[in-house]
C-alpha cells in the first residue's frame, strides 16, 4: 500500500517550478525506522513539494523565504517541520488515530484516499485467502465481506460458487458481479454442457477458480453501483476487483523468494443418523428387491421388538435360510434373474443353484464409499525490483483429490508481470499469466432420488447412495467376505440388484473432464504530459479454452449403449482503456480531479460439441468410436464502447464530492435503444477534520452518501425471433427429413437498457483510540426495465418472452465492526471483527403475468418463483388441503393427507441476516484466527431429507411398529373441503396408518406435499481457523531463510443446522443449479460438502 | 475484419503511426511529444476499421427464415407425437386397458407439457406455414395441408379441453401480437375446424402452382390421401357433435353417400415412427422408447383386456403383448410375494393369472396347469384396474407391447430382448395410428345405429373387425419377422383364427337386444382396436356411456374425467384463463357430451 501511495503522489508532486535557494533532504521513517515510502514533504505555502523513495529518502529544493515544511502519511499524524540550519533532516513520522486514510483501488485501477469516498468498499489482503485450506479464490471470501453472500455448489473438487453483492439485482438474467483481474474483466463464467449426465449443472467450474489465491496481492469487492459505475454495464451487479502479484505494481527493492506450500485432508461434512433395526423391504417383510427399508427386522432386532411390542418376527427372514440371513440379493431377486446375473456368477450360487446365504444386517455402505481427499499446493513467488523498474513471478500448483473416488482437480499456474519507469518518462507495467485447470469426476450431478428421478440424472453415483438398503453391502464389506459385485467381469456391464446404475461401477468408468487453459494478461503505459495532466492506456486479453469429455460406458442403465461427448468452449475478451486525468487545485483549498476515459469491450465464446452415441469399440473414448454422432456449434459475440468521466473534488481534506458520468453504446441492443447515458453522485465528510474534534474517544468520523444509476445491455441475440434446426427425422424407410421450428422464445426488437438506481448512506467511526472501528451503510438499490425472460401464456404460441419488465428492490445493511478488546504491553492482542449483513430483495414488479416462474423442480412439478410483492426467488410447491384454521385434512379411506392440486409458495429461501465472526489472537509468533459464519433463516426444500424419510432410512424412523393416526380432520378429497359431522363439526381423523404409508406416499417423504420437505436452514458452522507461528528472526538469522511462518488451517470443521429434521445431517450450503441460474432454496441431493484440514508452511528467502 | 485487436492485426499501423511521428517529433522539437504518443496509444486500437461497428447482433447460429419442407416435417412429427404420447396413454387408462391415470386421479399440472408442446409446437409452425403460403406466392398444397392439420389439432384439444385459444392462439409474433390469448367457445372451435377442413380440401385439390411437397412424413406429398383424411376427420367430429348438432345426420349421410374418405390401409392417417434415433433426439414410437430401451419404462397393461382377449381367443394377442417372462412368482418367499400382481390389495377380480383361482377354469376347464400353460400365464404379468399398490421390481416380468402398434417383438419370439441393457435389438418403427380406414367404419357404424343414417351395421361391423385384424397382422409380417398369421397356436395350446373371433363377435352383436345393446357390443369391439389410440373410445365412451363392461376401478379418489384440467401454467399465466379455474374436469363436461 506505501508503494501505491508513492505512485500517487508522485503524479500529484512530480513537477515544481525551480527557484533553488537551499536543498533539504533526509529520511522518513515510522517510530520503528522502517521507511515510509512515499511520505509526502510539501514546502508550506507553495505546491512545491517531493515525496520519500522506496528507501524513505527524500530531496528537496526550498524556496528562499520558506522554511517550514508540511510532511505527511497515510495513517501518521501530519507533521510541519521548521528547516534549521542542516539542510539534512531526518523525519520520524508517529501514526494517527485515525488510520482511515488508506488508498484503494476503486473503478478502473483507480486509488482513492479512503477517506474521500462516498460509498462502501472492502479490501481483502491477499493473506485474508491464502493458505485458509480453500483452493477457490471466491469461496475464501466468504463470511468476510459485509453486503456479499457465498456458496459453493458442493463438495466436489472445483465445483462452481455462487457469490452475490447486496442481493440480487435482475430477476432472471445474470447475478454475479464483474470479475476484474489486474484491470480487464475476467469471465467468471459456469460454463454448462448442453448435453450430459451432469445436466443439472452444479458440477461445473466457475472460471474464477482459474485465479489462484497464492498469487492474489489483495481483493477490493466494490458494492454498489456508486462504486463500481465506471465499468459500466456489467457493474450492476457489483464488482471484485482482483490485484495479482505480479500485476500490482509493488516490487521490492532487492529479490525475494516466497516458498508456500500446503498439505490438506478433506472428508465429508456430514452423513445421516441411519436406522440400524430394519432391512429392505415394505410393509415391515423382506423384499431384497425394494430401495426401501420398511422391511423385516433385522434378526438381531427381533427379540427385542416382540418383547417390546408383542410382535412375532422371526429370524428366520426367509424360508430355508439360517437366521440372519438372506438370499444373495445379485443371484435372487426376479431383476437379478431376468438379468441372467446367476450365469454370471456362480460362486454366489451354492451347490443346488440357490443362492448362497448372506448376512442380513445393516453396513456402512456410505461411510464406506468416501475416501479421504487430499489437496497439495506449492507455489513460488519471485519479486525483484531496482528503482525506475521492478518485476514479479510466480509459479504454483495445486492437485486436490475429492471424498468421491476418481473425482479430483488441478491447477497450474505461470504468471510473470512488472513495471518501469522509463527514461523518457513513460511509465509502462504489465503481466502475463498462463494457468492450466483440470477437473474430472464421475456422475456426481445433484440428483432426485424418489423412484421418479425428475431430473435428467438417473446416472449419478448421488441418485442412490445415500439410500441403499441397509443390508446392501455396497462395499463388499462383510466380514464373511462374500462378494457384491458392481461389473459383470464378462463384458464389463453395470451390476446392482435393480435397474438403476451402481455408483462403484458409475466412479470405475464413467467420467466428466474438463482442461482449461487459459491466458491473460494486460499492458498499461502512462505518460505525464504536462504536471496536471496524466494519459494512461490500459488494454489487456482475456481468453481460454475448455476442453470437456464426458464419457459413459455402455452396459449401464440410463444409457446402456454408452455416449461420448465432447464440448470444446472457447472465450475470449478484449478490453481497453484510455484515461485522461487531471490534477489540480482551486486556490488553496480546492483539490480537483478530473477524469475523462474511453472504453471499448468485445467479448466471444464459441461452443462447439459433438455427441457420440452407441460406443462401437469399449475403451475407446472417442466421438469416433461411437454409431451416431451430432454436432452443434454456437458462437456469440458481443461489443460495446463506452465514453466517461469522474470529476472529484475535494476541499480542505475533510469534505469531498465525485462526479461519475458514462455513456453506452451496446451491440446488443437495437440500433434506436443502444446509446444509453447514467450519472452519479457521491460525497464524504470527515466529521472529525471538518470541526477539529477528533480525540481520544473520538478519533475519526466520517458521514458518506451516494446516488448512481448504471445501465445495462442485454445478451446477444435478443432481438429477433428465429427458427431452430432439428435433428433429421429419418422415416422408417430410411428417407432423411429434415427440421426447423420457431423457436419457443418471443425475442424483442424493442429492447432498452436495463437500468439500476442506487443510494447508500453510511458512516465510519473510529473509537478509543482505533480500539473500536466502526463501518455501517444503508442502501437500496432499485433496478427497473429489467431485460428478462417471462413466462407466457403457451397458448401464445411461445413459453417465454424477452422483454424489458419488473422492478427489483434491493434493501439492506452492512455494518463492520472491529474491536480490539484486548491489547496488552506484552504484545498479546485480540482483535475481533463483525460482518453483518441484512438484505432484502423485494420482487416489486414482476411483469405483466406478476410472477415469473424461474425454474428448478420439487417433486409436484414446482420450484422457484418470483412473484410480485414477495421477496426474491420463493420455493414454489404443492401444500396439504388445510381447514380455514389450519388443520390438515386427511382422507378417511387412505388415513393420508390430501395434496391441493394447485402450486403455492411454501418457502422463502432469503435469510433474515447473516453474520461472520472473526477472532485474531496474537501473542509473539503466534497467531490464532477463527470465522464462524452464522446464517439466519432462510428456507430449503430438501429432497434429501423427504428421500430419508421415504426410504425409512433414518434413526428418526426406527420407532415403526403400531399405526400412526395423522393430527388433522376429514376431508373430501374432490373439493379439498372438510367434512362435517350433523352438527357441522368437523371430524377428527382416526385413521391408523403403518409407518410405511405415513412416509411412502402422500404424506410425510418426498412424495408428499412439497411443503412437508421444506425446512428452515438456519446454520452456523466454524468456516475457517488457523493457528501460525511465526518463527523468530533471530533464529532464522544463521540461515538464508529471511522469514518462515507455520499454519495448521481447518476449513467448515464444525456446523450445525438445528431446524433440519434431527438426524439429516446434511450441509445446506449447496446449489441445487449452477450459479448463472437465479433457482435458490433448493437441494437435490448431489456431492455432500466436505471439511478440509492440515498445515501450510511459508517461507521467504 | 471482425477480430481486430490492438495487440496483433494493428502492429503495422502502429508503426506507420509510429513513423510519421518521428517526422513531426522533429519538426516541431517544442511541443511535448509526448502528447503524441499517448494520442498514438489510442489510435493504435481505434485505427482498425470495423471497431465501431455494433451491427453485429445477427444470429449466427439460427435462421430466421425456414422452408415449407422443415417446417412440414416438424409439424407432423411434434403433433401426432405429442398426440401419441402420455396424452394417449391417459386416454386408454381412462378406458381401464393400461395403468395410466386408470384411478382417473389428474393434477392441475398433469397437462402443462402437453399444451405447451401443442401450441409452442405444431400449432405455430403450422400457422407460420399457412401464413407463408397464403397469397399469390404461396403454395396452395402446402397451404392445404397445414389448414388440415391446424383443424385435427384443434379439434381434437377441443375434445380434450374443451374451450381453447384458437381465433387469439399463436399470435406471440403477429404483427399485432397477442400474449394473452382469448379462450374461444368450444363449439365455435370446433366450427372453425370444419370451416378449415372444407379449405384445406380445396385448397391440396388445387392444380395450379404445384409444387413437389417434400417433407410430408404421413402421406409423402399424395394430395389425393389428404383430401381423404379431410372427410374423414370431419365424419369424426359431425359424430363427436351428434348430441348437439341437428345437421350432423345430414352431414353424416352426405359424408357416407360421397364416399371419399378413409378406406384402405395406405389412406389411414398415421405417424409411422422412426427407427434411428440418437440420445439428442429420439423418435421411436412413445411406447418403443419406454419398454424397450429402459427399465421399468411401460406402465402396466391391464389385465381385463388380457384376459377377455385370452378367453375370446382374439387373434391379436400375439401382436398386441410380448410376455417376458415363465417365471412363476414363489409365493413363500416375500421378496417374489410383494412382488405378486394384486398381493398388495384384496380387490382385485383378475389377480395373478397364473395363480389365479377362476381364469385357468375358464380358458383350459381345468384348475391344474401343463407346463406350456403355465408358461404362458406367468408371462401376463398386469395389473387391475387402478390397483393402488406400491410399484414392485417387476420390470423384468411386466407384459410389455409388442409389435403392433409400438414396433417391438411378436409374443416371445426373440427373447433376450430384456428391458435393460440389451436393449434397441426389436425391428422399431412402430405407428400412431391416429385416424385409420376402421375408424372411420366406426364412426359409420354408430352413426347407423344412433342415428338411423342408411347403411349395413353388422355388414360393417365384420368389415371392421375384419380389416383390424388384417391391419395388425400385416403390420405385424412387415416388421417382426417372426410374426405368426392366424390361424396359429398360441403357445398354451390354443387355437387362434380370425373366423372364428369374429363370429364369436357377430353373435354378441346379433344377440344384442337393443340399439343400445349393439352399440355396447360394437364400441366394446372397438376397445379392443384401440390399442395405441385412445382417442375414439374415450370420446365414444363419454359420448354413448358405452362401452359399459369394462372393470370398476379398485380406487377412485376421483370421479371418471368428463375433460382435461386445464393446465396449471396457463391459468396461471394467462390473464384470459381466470374463469376457467373454475372448470373442474370430473364435473364440467365439454359442449358435445350431454
Amino acid at each position: 500500500m506505501k508503494k501505491l501511495l508513492l505512485v500517487v503522489t508522485l503524479v500529484l508532486f512530480a513537477m515544481g517550478i525551480s527557484l533553488a535557494q537551499r536543498n533539504a533532504s533526509g529520511k522518513v521513517t515510522d517510530s520503528k525506522g522502517e521507511p515510509l515510502i512515499g511520505a509526502s514533504i510539501l514546502v508550506k505555502g507553495t505546491s512545491t513539494g517531493t515525496v520519500a523513495d522506496i528507501d524513505g529518502n527524500y530531496s528537496l529544493t526550498v524556496p528562499s523565504g520558506s522554511e517550514v515544511l508540511v510532511v505527511s502519511y497515510t495513517g501518521f499524524t501530519t507533521q510541519e517541520i521548521t528547516l534549521g540550519a542542516s539542510n539534512l533532516l531526518d523525519i520520524t513520522m508517529a501514526e494517527s488515530d485515525a488510520t482511515l486514510s488508506e488508498v484503494l483501488v476503486t473503478a478502473i485501477g483507480i486509488q482513492r484516499e479512503k477517506k474521500a469516498l462516498g460509498y462502501a468498499v472492502t479490501e481483502l489482503g491477499g493473506d485474508q485467502l491464502q493458505q485458509k485450506s480453500e483452493p477457490d479464490p471466491v469461496r475464501a471470501i466468504a463470511g468476510k465481506v459485509p453486503g456479499v453472500s457465498i456458496s459453493g455448489a458442493g463438495g466436489g473438487p472445483g465445483q462452481s460458487t455462487k457469490i452475490n453483492i447486496r442481493g440480487f439485482s435482475s430477476l432472471t438474467g445474470n447475478t454475479q458481479p464483474l470479475f476484474v483481474v489486474d484491470g480487464i474483466p475476467f469471465d467468471n463464467s459456469t460454463n454448462t454442457s448442453n448435453r450430459d449426465a451432469q445436466s443439472s449443472g452444479n458440477a461445473y467450474s466457475s472460471r474464477a477458480f482459474d485465479i489462484d489465491p497464492n498469487n492474489i496481492e489483495s481483493i477490493t469487492i466494490l458494492k454498489g453501483a456508486a462504486a463500481a459505475a465506471l465499468y459500466g454495464s456489467r457493474a450492476t451487479n457489483g464488482v471484485v476487483v482482483v490485484t495479482t502479484k505480479t500485476g500490482g505494481k509493488s516490487t521490492r527493492k532487492g529479490l525475494e523468494v516466497t516458498y508456500n506450500s500446503s498439505y490438506q485432508i478433506e472428508e465429508v461434512s456430514g452423513l445421516p443418523d441411519y436406522q440400524n433395526s430394519y432391512g429392505q423391504g415394505s410393509g415391515q417383510n423382506y423384499n431384497g428387491g425394494f430401495i426401501g427399508n420398511w422391511g423385516a427386522p433385522f434378526s438381531t432386532e427381533v427379540d427385542r421388538l416382540n418383547g417390546q411390542y408383542g410382535t412375532a418376527y422371526n429370524k428366520v427372514i426367509v424360508n430355508g435360510y439360517p437366521e440372519g440371513t438372506v438370499p444373495h440379493p445379485l443371484v435372487s431377486t426376479g431383476f437379478a434373474l431376468a438379468q441372467g446375473y446367476d450365469k454370471v456368477f456362480p460362486n454366489l450360487l451354492d451347490a443346488n443353484g440357490r443362492a448362497i446365504a448372506v448376512p442380513y444386517r445393516p453396513y456402512d455402505i456410505v461411510g464406506g464409499f468416501f475416501e479421504t481427499g487430499k489437496m497439495w499446493e506449492n507455489s513460488l513467488s519471485i519479486s525483484a525490483g531496482g528503482k525506475e523498474a521492478g518485476l514479479n513471478a510466480v509459479i504454483s500448483r495445486m492437485t486436490n483429490e475429492g471424498i468421491v473416488p476418481n473425482a479430483g482437480a488441478s491447477r497450474t499456474s505461470l504468471s510473470f508481470g512488472g513495471n518501469a519507469n522509463l527514461a523518457n518518462g513513460l511509465k509502462v507495467s504489465g503481466n502475463v499469466t498462463y494457468v492450466n485447470t483440470t477437473q474430472q469426476t464421475p456422475p456426481t450431478a445433484g440428483s432426485i432420488v424418489g423412484g421418479n428421478s425428475f431430473t435428467a440424472t438417473d446416472g449419478s453415483i448421488f441418485t442412490r447412495l445415500f439410500f441403499l438398503p441397509r443390508n446392501f453391502d455396497l462395499n463388499g464389506s462383510n466380514p464373511e467376505g462374500i462378494p457384491y459385485p458392481f461389473e459383470n467381469p464378462a463384458d464389463g456391464s453395470n451390476v446392482f440388484y435393480r435397474a438403476l446404475d451402481n455408483p462403484l461401477w458409475l466412479t470405475k468408468y464413467n467420467r466428466y473432464s474438463s482442461n482449461v487453459n487459459r491466458v491473460y494478461g494486460n499492458l498499461a503505459l502512462s505518460y505525464d504530459v504536462l504536471p496536471w495532466l496524466n494519459l494512461t492506456g490500459r488494454g489487456g486479453i482475456n481468453s481460454y479454452s475448455d476442453a470437456r469429455k464426458s464419457v459413459e460406458r455402455q452396459g449401464g442403465v440410463a444409457d446402456p449403449d454408452g455416449e461420448v461427448w465432447t464440448d470444446n468452449i472457447d472465450n475470449t475478451e478484449i478490453d481497453l482503456n484510455y484515461l485522461a486525468t487531471v490534477n489540480t487545485t482551486l486556490g488553496e483549498n480546492f483539490d480537483i480531479r478530473l477524469i475523462g476515459g474511453f472504453n471499448w469491450n468485445q467479448r466471444s465464446s464459441t461452443s462447439r460439441y459433438v455427441v457420440g452415441d452407441q460406443l462401437i469399440s469399449i475403451g475407446l473414448n472417442n466421438t469416433d468410436a461411437t454409431a451416431i454422432q451430432n454436432s452443434n456449434e454456437s458462437i456469440r459475440k458481443q461489443r460495446f464502447y463506452a465514453a466517461y468521466g469522474d470529476l472529484q473534488l475535494g476541499y480542505k481534506n475533510f469534505a469531498y464530492l465525485g462526479l461519475t458520468a458514462r455513456n453506452d453504446f451496446s451491440s446488443t441492443l437495437p440500433e434506436q435503444n443502444r446509446s444509453y447515458f447514467y450519472p452519479g453522485v457521491n460525497a464524504s465528510l470527515v466529521l472529525t477534520d471538518m470541526l477539529g474534534i477528533a480525540n481520544n474517544f473520538l478519533g475519526y468520523a466520517k458521514l458518506r452518501g451516494a446516488w448512481t444509476q448504471v445501465g445495462n445491455e442485454a445478451s446477444p441475440y435478443q432481438t429477433v425471433t428465429n427458427y431452430r434446426l432439428g435433428i433429421p427425422f429419418v422415416t422408417a424407410g430410411g428417407a432423411t427429413r429434415n427440421r426447423a421450428t420457431l423457436e419457443n422464445t418471443l425475442r424483442n426488437a424493442n429492447l432498452v437498457n436495463e437500468l439500476t438506481t442506487e443510494i447508500e448512506f453510511g458512516t465510519d467511526i473510529r473509537l478509543f483510540k482505533n480500539r473500536v472501528g466502526v463501518e455501517v451503510t444503508w442502501f437500496k438499490r432499485n433496478s427497473v426495465d429489467q431485460i428478462t425472460s417471462t413466462q407466457v401464456a403457451s397458448s401464445s404460441g411461445f413459453s417465454s418472452a424477452v422483454v424489458n419488465a419488473g422492478e427489483i428492490e434491493n434493501k439492506g445493511w452492512e455494518v463492520l465492526l472491529n474491536l480490539t478488546p484486548i491489547k496488552m504491553a506484552n504484545g498479546f492482542e485480540w482483535n475481533t471483527t463483525f460482518n453483518f449483513t441484512r438484505i432484502r430483495t423485494l420482487v416489486v414488479d414482476a411483469g405483466e403475468g406478476r410472477e415469473i416462474f424461474i425454474g428448478g423442480l420439487t417433486d409436484s412439478g414446482g420450484g422457484v418463483i418470483h412473484r410480485e410483492g414477495e421477496q426474491y426467488g420463493q420455493i414454489f410447491g404443492s401444500k396439504n388441503a388445510r381447514t380455514p384454521e389450519g388443520d390438515i385434512l386427511i382422507n378417511k379411506s387412505l388415513g393420508l393427507t390430501i395434496p391441493l392440486p394447485t402450486l403455492e409458495i411454501i418457502g422463502n429461501p432469503n435469510p433474515d441476516f447473516q453474520l461472520g465472526i472473526i477472532n485474531t489472537f496474537s501473542f509473539k509468533g503466534f497467531s490464532l484466527n477463527t470465522l464462524i459464519d452464522w446464517r439466519q433463516g432462510g428456507d430449503m426444500y430438501l429432497t434429501t431429507a423427504g428421500a430419508l424419510l421415504l426410504r425409512g432410512q433414518l434413526k428418526a424412523t426406527e420407532d415403526r411398529e403400531g399405526v400412526r393416526v395423522i393430527p388433522g380432520v376429514y376431508g373430501d378429497p374432490q373439493t379439498f373441503e372438510p367434512i362435517t359431522d350433523e352438527n357441522g363439526q368437523y371430524i377428527k381423523n382416526t385413521t391408523g396408518i403403518t409407518a410405511f404409508d405415513y412416509h411412502f406416499s402422500d404424506g410425510f417423504g418426498v412424495y408428499g406435499a412439497d411443503e412437508t420437505n421444506v425446512y428452515d436452514i438456519t446454520n452456523i458452522r466454524l468456516r475457517e481457523v488457523t493457528l501460525g507461528y511465526t518463527f523468530p528472526k533471530k533464529l532464522l538469522s544463521k540461515t538464508p531463510i529471511g522469514s518462515a511462518r507455520i499454519t495448521v488451517s481447518g476449513r467448515n470443521l464444525w456446523w450445525r443446522a438445528p431446524n433440519i429434521l434431527e438426524g439429516v445431517n446434511q450441509d445446506p450450503e449447496v446449489l441445487a443449479e449452477n450459479p448463472s441460474n437465479n433457482v435458490q432454496g433448493l437441494e437435490y441431493g448431489g456431492y455432500p460438502t466436505t471439511r478440509r484440514y492440515g498445515v501450510n508452511l511459508s517461507v521467504t528467502f | 475484419m471482425d477480430d481486430c485487436t490492438p495487440f496483433s492485426f494493428c502492429k503495422q499501423k502502429e508503426q506507420v503511426r509510429h513513423n510519421s511521428i518521428q517526422k513531426q517529433k522533429r519538426l516541431t522539437m517544442k511541443i511535448n511529444y509526448k502528447i503524441f504518443v499517448a494520442i498514438a496509444l489510442f489510435f493504435v486500437a481505434s485505427s482498425c476499421d470495423d471497431m465501431f461497428d455494433l451491427d453485429i447482433n445477427t444470429d449466427p447460429n439460427n435462421p430466421a427464415q425456414a422452408s415449407n419442407n422443415l417446417l412440414l416435417t416438424q409439424s407432423e412429427y411434434t403433433l401426432l407425437n405429442n398426440l401419441a404420447g402420455g396424452v394417449n396413454n391417459n386416454q386408454m387408462g381412462f378406458m381401464g386397458i393400461i395403468g395410466s391415470g386408470d384411478s382417473w386421479n389428474l393434477a392441475q399440472s398433469s397437462y402443462n407439457g402437453f399444451w405447451t408442446d401443442m401450441y409452442t409446437g405444431p400449432l405455430k409452425d403450422l400457422d407460420g406455414l399457412i401464413a407463408a403460403n397464403t397469397g399469390a406466392t404461396g403454395s396452395p398444397q402446402y397451404l392445404g395441408i397445414a389448414q388440415l392439420l391446424k383443424a385435427y389439432g384443434y379439434a381434437t384439444l377441443v375434445d380434450l379441453f374443451g374451450d381453447v385459444p384458437f381465433s387469439e392462439a399463436a399470435k406471440g409474433d403477429a404483427a399485432d401480437k397477442i400474449i394473452n390469448a382469448k379462450f374461444d367457445d368450444d363449439a365455435a372451435v370446433y366450427a372453425e375446424c370444419l370451416k378449415l377442413i372444407d379449405e384445406g380440401i380445396k385448397n391440396v385439390n388445387t392444380v395450379f402452382r404445384p409444387l413437389p411437397i417434400t417433407g410430408d412424413i404421413i402421406y409423402n406429398g399424395n394430395t389425393e390421401r389428404w383430401a381423404k383424411f379431410g372427410k374423414s376427420l370431419r365424419m369424426k367430429m359431425l359424430l363427436n357433435t351428434r348430441l348437439v348438432n341437428t345437421n350432423a345426420k345430414a352431414d353424416i349421410q352426405a359424408l357416407i353417400t360421397e364416399n371419399k374418405m378413409i378406406a384402405a390401409d395406405v389412406e389411414d392417417f398415421t405417424l409411422q415412427f422412426s427407427r434411428t434415433f440418437s440420445s439428442a433426439f429420439d423418435p421411436r414410437h412413445p411406447w418403443y422408447r419406454a419398454s424397450y430401451t429402459g427399465p421399468n419404462g411401460f406402465t402396466y397393461v391391464l389385465h381385463q383386456p388380457i384376459a377377455e382377449m385370452l378367453v375370446d381367443k382374439d387373434p391379436r394377442i400375439s401382436y398386441y403383448f410380448r410376455r417376458q417372462t415363465k417365471v412363476v412368482l414363489n409365493q413363500a418367499d416375500p421378496s417374489d410375494r410383494n412382488t405378486t400382481p394384486c398381493s398388495q390389495v384384496a380387490t382385485c377380480q383378475y389377480g395373478y393369472f397364473v395363480l389365479s383361482p377362476t381364469l385357468p377354469q375358464q380358458l383350459y376347464s381345468t384348475a391344474t396347469l401343463t407346463t406350456p400353460q403355465k408358461d404362458y400365464l406367468a408371462g401376463f404379468f398386469g395389473r387391475d384396474r387402478a390397483d393402488p399398490s406400491g410399484v414392485p421390481l417387476d420390470g423384468g416380468f411386466r407384459t410389455m407391447p409388442g409389435v403392433y402398434p409400438a414396433g417391438g417383438f411378436f409374443d416371445v419370439t426373440a427373447p433376450g430382448a430384456s428391458t435393460t441393457g440389451n436393449a434397441n435389438s426389436a425391428p422399431g418403427g412402430g405407428i400412431f395410428p391416429a385416424i385409420t380406414s376402421v375408424n372411420v367404419l366406426y364412426y359409420q357404424i354408430e352413426a347407423i345405429l344412433a342415428l338411423d343414417v342408411s347403411g349395413d351395421a353388422k355388414a360393417l361391423f365384420e368389415k371392421a373387425m375384419r380389416d383390424h385384424i388384417k391391419k395388425v397382422v400385416d403390420f405385424g409380417a412387415r416388421t417382426d419377422a417372426n410374426s405368426t398369421r392366424p390361424p396359429y397356436t398360441r403357445p398354451d395350446g390354443v387355437q387362434v383364427d380370425i373366423d372364428s373371433y369374429v363370429n364369436l363377435w357377430l353373435k354378441r352383436f346379433d344377440d344384442a337386444p337393443s340399439v343400445d345393446a349393439k352399440i355396447n357390443v360394437v364400441l366394446k369391439q372397438l376397445w379392443f382396436s384401440s390399442w395405441g389410440n385412445g382417442y375414439d373410445i374415450y370420446n365414444a365412451f363419454r359420448r354413448t356411456g358405452f362401452p359399459n363392461t369394462t372393470q370398476i376401478p379398485i380406487l377412485t379418489p376421483r370421479k371418471f374425467p368428463l375433460r382435461l384440467p386445464y393446465p396449471q401454467d396457463e391459468l396461471t399465466v394467462n390473464t384470459n384463463a381466470a374463469a376457467l379455474k373454475d372448470v373442474i374436469y370430473d364435473r364440467d363436461a365439454i359442449f358435445w357430451d350431454k
